[in-house]
């Protein structure tokens, strides 16, 4: 066990790193010079080359390629991820931090709704498979696999901000502002997320120590809860703990529609005005995002089955 | 054969199976019964319907997807019978587990993998038996003592996974036990282990018989029916095509398939008997 | 494996449904009622007529010939994106499964660090640095997509080539193009159909997000993603503007997601009790 959770952590170390490295490929490939950028937002009047040349110096541009990544690295370790093109007064970090809560709000709202729904929906499912519940839930889940999130958020803009003026339409200034958003991020990841949990406990219900269970005179319903649900989940952990940073990059597309100041409107506002480090910094947070949560609940995994948990 | 020594009346048994439009018969019409004391042998290939008809008469296989006809009466003590195949969902569950339980094959797929052994075999306790809370732990222990497993309190603890299949086989005829059933079916329980521990288990199981509670011996090994069973139903592609005492199925095999599965058998014997006489040894 | 295929009604009525769509695609300018680019400010926001079946929009454009001529970009772009895909992962995976040692390693290492990335950032990435242009939306995609079939390719390529008959092939001296063309491909290829199927499903909602966002088709062409971006400014004033584009989306790509669904239960009959 011990030795499992270091050598995933030692792997881990070296994806991280290629996605640096993508991250500053990315920055060093954008069509404009950083000494330029820096001339004009310091408002330098005239750009020589002389000039020019000097800014590169200072910056370490002149130097190669493998230097400027480590420097790059230095800094990206202490977060520091220069001033935004856009806005040169700010930093990157803080225009991040300043997005953050709202996307998190977003998120855990989300987050919430997909637990709460497509774990009893998905069980259910299992337990009283081909009856009428269970064919709505799987046309269900087959619809909105099919439905663009966008669209969706329209139809609910439409129908419970518009006509039945139960929630605010857009903006972000109270937590009725959160709910439509939130519904529209949760229907695409719990229709996944029902078919995963279903799946699992079909699985589970056709193994034998289900079979034992009942010989053994167990009552049904304690079958199904303690024993295949338990099972069920256990194999869906990891899946279950990635739809984290999955919902906090899935909240791109709501953002924009429900006019929220999050992580994913931001990016979409620097795309639009070549705002490269906000880019950068977003993509290479998003990553990190993913990897940490991918090793965190993969050991989660490991350490719940008592199986893997003994060995080595 | 008085009816007070009857444990288990099944008459016309007839399972079948449905699949979206086929209907596939597993058991064709078998009746059969079983006294007290007394072990019936079930001999078969895979497939023949031996193990369905021990299912269908436990009420575990799915309603939907099979149907189930004739009927199972069950003697308990001195009540009336109760027809298995007819009583309600709950009243068949309180029957199963404590009247009549069930030693599987396969036993290392037959416990939950998440649960230590000792909480498995509390619940099955704690279900089938009045036994006061404080009292199980201890009765697990006893269990697994009768059992011949060392150090019981060591294998409570322990997960499926970590125990031998010969191990957990045991474990399940002990729970199978615990509860004094009136009838013990034991499906293939000797399939899935090697064969020193099949010996073993073949022991525990002799030691039941011997204590006279009526048994269900499922098999499609003639050499462990023998030694088990008392009376031997022969089942073929869902037919019932003997019954009657090994002795005299084997002296008067009354159907094709039983010839030769008792001329197989027979052939072997008898090669490795010579083998055995060879280097002079007296008969 | 085709002959269930077809004997099952379902997936007939995908193909059929997909098979409409692509030839409404091809001879848009015949189909189509009216030019998707013309506008009539005086006749914006008209209902369902004779002459503008689905109504117009908000610059009095036919909503039912933006919506043939929008089959263009989002079908025939998303297909042309998962041809890239297909390619690019194809030359990777057969590379890594069939030279192995360190072209693998190299190769393999970079599918690593692709597949832990999330595609929909990485999407958004390769189009920031590239600009906004549907051209790169297809590169993108590409580019974030392939390291899954390179992988998926990989894997068969290496269980085959250990099989005798490819064994046989090397040893009476075939080439490795000739083995690899006529007995590796073969054995992917049912397995890569549908996945492909099932992915250009995600590939039509993909490239009519970013559409939609305004990173991907630009505003007069008509693109479903786009045409529901125009009538979200005006879902206030004209909300069964958004129906259309919608319904149609919906309907291909749930047309490709059971059309893959019943592929993948042809190739492989256990699935189908579940």
């Amino acid at each position: 066990m011990k030795y499992y959770i270091i050598k995933r952590v030692m792997a881990t170390f070296p994806l991280l790193l290629g996605i640096s490295f993508l991250c500053f490929i990315f920055i060093n490939l954008i069509p404009s010079d950083p000494a330029e950028v820096a001339l004009r937002l310091s408002q330098v009047p005239i750009v020589t080359d002389e000039l020019l040349a000097q800014v590169r110096a200072d910056m370490g541009l002149d130097k190669p390629f493998l230097m400027r990544y480590l420097h790059w690295l230095g800094d990206t370790v202490r977060l520091d991820f220069g001033h935004s093109y856009t806005n040169p007064s700010r930093t990157v970090l803080g225009e991040l931090a300043r997005s953050l809560p709202n996307t998190l709000i977003l998120a855990s709202l989300s987050l919430v709704l997909v637990i709460a729904l497509s774990i009893p929906i998905g069980f259910l499912s299992a337990v009283y498979k081909d009856s009428l519940f269970d064919r709505i839930m799987r046309g269900f889940v087959f619809m909105t696999t099919a439905m663009p999130s966008y669209w969706i958020g329209l139809i609910f803009m439409w129908f419970f901000a518009i006509k039945l003026r139960l929630f605010p339409i857009s903006g972000n200034t109270s937590l009725s502002h959160f709910l439509l958003p939130a519904f529209t991020v949760a229907l695409s990841y719990i229709s996944i997320y029902i078919r995963l949990i279903r799946n699992n406990m079909l699985l589970n219900m056709g193994q034998d120590y289900v079979l034992y269970a009942q010989v053994r005179g167990l009552k049904d319903g304690m079958i199904l809860t303690r024993h295949v649900l338990k099972n069920s989940l256990q194999s869906c952990i990891t899946a279950i703990g990635m739809s984290i940073p999955q919902l906090i990059s899935g909240t791109i597309v709501v953002e924009n529609l429900f006019a929220i100041n999050g992580l994913g409107r931001l990016c979409i506002a620097s795309i639009f005005n070549r705002d490269y480090p906000v880019i950068q910094a977003y993509v290479l947070f998003m990553g990190v995002l993913f990897i940490l949560f991918n090793l965190v609940f993969d050991i989660i995994q490991m350490a719940a089955d008592p199986r893997l948990r003994k060995e080595s | 054969m008085t009816s007070d020594n009857r444990v288990l009346q099944v008459e016309n048994l007839t399972v079948r199976y449905k699949n979206r439009k086929r209907i596939t018969t597993l058991v064709d019409d078998l009746s059969f019964h079983v006294d007290r004391g007394e072990c019936l042998g079930i001999l078969g290939e895979s497939g023949s319907g031996k193990s369905m008809s021990s299912k269908a008469i436990m009420g575990i296989l799915p309603p939907r997807q099979f149907d189930v006809t004739g009927s199972a009466r069950f003697h308990t003590g001195s009540e009336e019978p109760t027809d298995l195949l007819r009583i309600k969902k709950e009243e068949r569950r309180a029957v199963r587990g404590r009247k009549i339980t069930m030693i599987l094959q396969n036993p290392m797929a037959c416990f939950d993998p998440l649960f230590p052994m000792g909480t498995q075999m509390a619940e099955t306790v704690r279900e089938n038996t009045e036994t006061p809370v404080k009292e199980i732990r201890g009765l697990c222990q006893q269990v697994l003592k009768d059992m011949q497993i060392r150090s019981p309190e060591e294998v409570l603890l322990k997960y499926p996974h970590q125990l031998s299949g010969g191990m957990l086989q045991r474990i399940m005829i002990g729970l199978a036990l615990v509860t004094k059933p009136d009838l013990i079916i034991a499906d293939e329980p000797t399939t899935a282990i090697d064969s020193i521990t099949q010996f073993e288990i073949i022991g525990e199981l002799l030691k039941i018989k011997e204590q006279g509670t009526a048994m269900i011996f499922i098999s499609h090994d003639l050499g462990v029916v023998n030694r088990m069973a008392n009376r031997v139903i022969v089942m073929h592609r869902a037919k019932s095509l003997q019954q009657g005492t090994l002795a005299e199925i084997i002296q008067n095999p009354g159907d094709e398939y039983t010839r030769q599965l008792v001329n197989s058998r027979l052939t072997l014997v008898d090669q490795f008997n010579s083998f055995l006489r060879e280097p002079g040894v007296s008969a | 494996m085709i002959k269930q295929f077809f004997q099952s009604r379902l997936s007939i009525a995908c193909l059929v449904i997909i098979l409409l769509f692509t030839l409404a695609g091809i001879f848009a300018p015949y189909i189509a009622p009216n030019d998707p680019y013309e506008t009539d400010l005086m006749n914006k926001f008209s209902s369902y007529t004779r002459e503008h079946p689905l109504g117009t929009d908000q610059l009095g454009r036919c909503v039912l010939s933006r919506l043939i001529h929008g089959i263009r970009p989002t079908l025939f772009l998303s297909l042309l994106a998962m041809a890239g895909t297909i390619t690019l992962g194809l030359v990777m995976g057969i590379l890594a499964g069939y030279f192995r040692g360190w072209v693998d390693e190299v190769i393999m290492r970079v599918v690593d660090v692709m597949l832990s990335f999330p595609s929909q950032i990485m999407i958004l990435a390769v189009v920031a640095l590239l600009g906004i242009d549907i051209r790169n939306v297809i590169l993108a995609n590409i580019f974030v997509k392939w390291a899954w079939y390179a992988r998926m390719i990989r894997t068969t390529v290496i269980q085959y080539t250990g099989k005798n008959f490819v064994l046989f092939s090397k040893s009476i001296g075939s080439g490795s193009p000739y083995i690899l063309t006529r007995h590796l491909l073969p054995c992917i290829a049912s397995e890569l159909v549908v996945l492909a199927t099932l992915d250009t499903g995600w590939t039509i909602l993909n490239i009519s997000t970013l559409s939609f966002l305004g990173l991907g088709v630009q505003a007069p062409t008509p693109e479903w993603g786009a045409m529901l971006n125009e009538a979200k400014n005006v879902v206030t004033s004209n909300p069964g503007q958004m129906v259309a584009p919608g319904v149609a989306i919906v309907i291909l790509i749930a047309a490709f997601n059971m059309l893959g669904d019943c592929m993948r239960d042809a190739m492989d009959p256990r699935e189908v009790r579940n």
